[in-house]
Formats: C-alpha cells, sequence, structure tokens
C-alpha cells in the first residue's frame, strides 16, 4: 500500500522509464504486436499507452482507499499474455501499476493537437521536401541526429541553403571529412543525399595538460538542391519564426527532434559555464567542457530530449523564434549552445 | 536545506543581466561551485545560478559573501552525468 506522495514520488522515473522504453521498442517487437491483429491507432504495446498518473487503485471495479498506484492508461485494453511489458504490470519501484482503458476525448485531442500534432515515427519517417525537425544522419553512419533548421548564408534570392545541426551528429565529433554526404532519414541510398558537410566548430577535448573550452557544438551541411528543401517549415512547429531571439531565463520553449517529437520546457539558465560534456560511453568517457550554455528542463512533464534529438533548434514557445541547438543532456535537464554564437560562427542566418 | 533539482526561474524584468553579474559568474571560483551562469528568481531579479554537490547544505554563507548582492539560485548537480545525445 502506498500515499499518495509516495505514488507521486516515483512519477517522473516511471514516466523516464516509459519514454525510453518507447523509443527501444524494436521492429521486432512492432511486428509481433501487429501479427495479433492489433496494429491500430498505436503500432506497438509501449505506445498503446497515452497518459500516465497517480490515482487509487481500482481492483474488480472497486475502489481500494488509500492504496495510491500509478494510472498506465491505454487505447486499447487487451490481454497480450508474455507479450506484456514489464513496465505495465505488477509494480515499479514498489508503487502499483493500474492500467485502464481511457479513450481519448475530443476536446483533448484538438488541445494536444496544438501543442504536438506529430509522432517521432512523423520525423523519422523519410520526407521530401525537407524541413527542420526531421532525421538525418551521414551517410552510412550507424547514428542518427536532428536537422534543426535550414540556415541560408548571403541574399535572400542568391544565397546558399545550408542545413543546420551539430558537429557530432554531422561530423561525427571532428571524424567526418567536409564534402560527406548527410542523408535524411537515415543509411546509405544515393537517393536520399539532401546535403554535403560543409564546415564545423571542431570539439576540443583536453590534450597534454590543456583543458580547452568550447562554446559550440554546431556544423552545418550545403543543401545539394534547392528543390530538396522548403524553408521556414519546422515539423510540427506551427508558428515557426526564422528570427534570431536571445535566450532568457523563465522563456517557455518548444523543440522539435526525432526522438521524442515536439516537446516544451522553460530555460532555467544562460551563459552557463563549465558544463562537462560526455561524448564517449560510460566505460570509455570523451569529455569536453562548454561555456556559455543554455539549459532547460521540463518540470514534472517529459523529458525534454533524449538521445537521437541532437541538433534540434530550440524555440520561444510564444513566437516560434530560434533562441538555442540542443546537443546534450542528462534525463533531467537538456543542454544547448546559444543559437546567436552558433549563427556568428558560420555567418549564417535562419531561414 | 539541500538544494533543489531544479531551479525555476521568472522572467527577468529588465532584458539583460548586469554587466557585473555576468562578469561574477565567468569569474566565481569556489570550491563547492561545480557549474555557474546567469537565471532570475522567482520574482524575476537577475541572480547568480551555480550548481553544488547535491549533499551539500544552502545557503553557502561564504559563496553568498562573493556575489555583490546578487540572489543565488542553487541547484544540486543531478546523478547522472550530462551526454551528447
Amino acid at each position: 500500500m502506498a500515499n499518495f506522495a509516495e505514488a507521486s514520488a516515483v512519477l517522473d522515473e516511471y514516466r523516464l522509464a516509459l519514454m525510453t522504453e518507447q523509443q527501444n521498442e524494436g521492429p521486432q517487437v512492432s511486428q509481433a504486436f501487429s501479427a495479433q491483429g492489433a496494429f491500430s491507432a498505436f503500432a506497438t504495446p509501449l505506445t498503446n499507452v497515452h497518459a500516465t498518473g497517480v490515482g487509487i487503485r481500482i481492483r474488480g471495479g472497486k475502489i481500494v482507499s488509500n492504496d495510491f498506484v500509478l494510472k498506465v492508461y491505454v487505447f486499447e485494453k487487451q490481454d497480450l499474455g508474455k507479450k506484456t511489458p514489464a513496465l505495465t504490470q505488477g509494480s515499479f519501484k514498489g508503487i502499483g501499476i493500474d492500467v485502464e482503458h481511457l479513450s481519448v476525448q475530443q476536446a483533448l485531442v484538438k488541445r494536444a493537437a496544438s501543442a504536438s500534432s506529430t509522432t517521432p515515427a512523423n520525423h523519422q519517417a523519410r520526407t521530401r521536401p525537407v524541413i527542420g525537425g526531421l532525421q538525418i544522419s551521414p551517410i552510412g553512419a550507424p547514428f542518427v541526429g536532428t536537422l534543426g533548421c535550414l540556415v541560408r548564408r548571403g541574399p535572400a534570392s542568391s544565397g546558399q541553403l545550408f542545413a543546420l545541426s551539430n558537429n557530432h551528429v554531422l561530423a561525427d565529433t571532428n571524424s567526418l571529412p567536409i564534402g560527406t554526404k548527410i542523408v535524411q532519414s537515415f543509411g546509405s541510398s544515393p537517393t536520399d543525399i539532401f546535403a554535403q558537410l560543409n564546415q564545423f566548430e571542431p570539439i576540443q577535448f583536453p590534450s597534454g595538460g590543456s583543458s580547452p573550452r568550447n562554446r559550440i557544438d554546431a556544423a552545418i551541411a550545403a543543401i545539394t538542391a534547392n528543390n530538396l528543401v522548403k524553408t521556414g517549415k519546422i515539423l510540427g512547429i506551427s508558428n515557426y519564426t526564422p528570427t534570431l531571439q536571445a535566450a532568457q531565463p523563465g522563456m517557455k520553449v518548444t523543440k522539435s527532434g526525432r526522438t521524442t517529437a515536439v516537446t516544451q520546457g522553460i530555460i532555467t539558465a544562460i551563459r552557463v559555464n563549465g558544463v562537462t560534456v560526455n561524448y564517449g560511453t560510460q566505460s570509455s568517457p570523451r569529455i569536453a567542457t562548454f561555456d556559455n550554455c543554455v539549459q532547460i528542463a521540463n518540470p514534472g512533464g517529459p523529458s525534454f530530449s533524449l538521445p537521437g534529438d541532437s541538433g534540434s533548434a530550440i524555440l520561444e514557445l510564444s513566437t516560434g523564434r530560434p533562441v538555442a541547438l540542443l546537443f546534450a543532456g542528462n534525463g533531467q535537464s537538456t543542454t544547448a549552445c546559444a543559437l546567436t554564437s552558433v549563427c556568428s560562427r558560420f555567418n549564417v542566418v535562419p531561414v | 536545506m539541500l538544494a533543489p533539482a531544479i531551479h525555476i526561474p521568472g522572467l527577468p524584468k529588465t532584458p539583460d543581466p548586469p554587466k557585473s553579474l555576468v562578469e561574477l559568474s565567468e569569474s566565481l571560483k569556489h570550491p563547492l561551485v561545480i557549474r555557474t551562469g546567469v537565471t532570475c528568481d522567482q520574482s524575476g531579479q537577475w541572480a547568480l545560478y551555480v550548481t553544488v554537490p547535491k549533499h551539500v547544505n544552502i545557503p553557502i554563507p561564504d559563496l553568498e559573501a562573493k556575489c555583490l548582492g546578487f540572489p543565488v539560485a542553487y541547484e544540486a548537480e543531478p546523478d547522472e552525468p550530462i551526454r551528447a545525445l
């Protein structure tokens, strides 16, 4: 038996675990689920979940007083037998889990549509013309990131268009040569090429006793043919306005990325110095230090970003104006570089 | 009192942070401070942002004595390291 405070205390952690598992559900799970004839509004057992919360346990249709549990609301309730995900049965951190069917009300559908009308699958699909918020990758690379937005150098009528993302996305952290082909969405097909790596700001790592500092993790790729892209568009952001805006504490922001789609958060601090970011693995870390960062959090809600969202443009929620470029995080907070610094470095403007 | 996991600022009352606050955040050295930055308190007054180890009691008097009268917004260093996404 848990009280309300105890159940509420694990809710954020549960939501993060659920979102991570949703992203990790592989094609085998999806195929296994669809093979049961259950492929409908959702693609996998965990994307069947559309809401979570804390409530009183209901057992056999009766309320169990004073027993608070994690509520998991699904589009369709069905017995998946052994394929039932561990996260939707039993308990989580000692707090019971109740799965309930809850149809999505029409008003909520409308509200959700205005906040985010896209799913991660939309951001990961091959899409033409290419716009901001889509999954991109160097050709043949075993990783993906996000195209933040398009930028232009030179006059509106004749300037060169570029795709803007991170160094660690477009150049695999200083590794790939200038000219490397960039694909949308992923893979090795020449028909998916839409840009070529043009410039990146090298990320400096400690070496020989030096402790270099970085300010941006950014790169641009030249668009190979202008008819492959569409300016002025970021997937799922209806009010995108390609005019730079300075980041401010307390500013509500949004972003469009390949893993978590459109999410919202709040800027908690700017000009943050001494941010250490791991570009390696947990067992083999490769640490770079950044200054002048922007920090974003989404207290009480799902994570603002997850792996694969790197390169997303972060926009002021109310105006759709870009303020920062997402590149790192830890599930609790997201770290970005100031977009004014990025655009100044490459002499470009958002379009 | 321990530092919160996340500091939620208010919107600033003036568009730009005071130059002296920016300089302070760039030059501050303190053994308990992991990162520094600029933020606002919940009323929108510009403040120094610092992260400190999660077991440290706040406020830290000798840190605040260096802060030129600016409020200090503390955040506890998260357990999870920051990684490139």
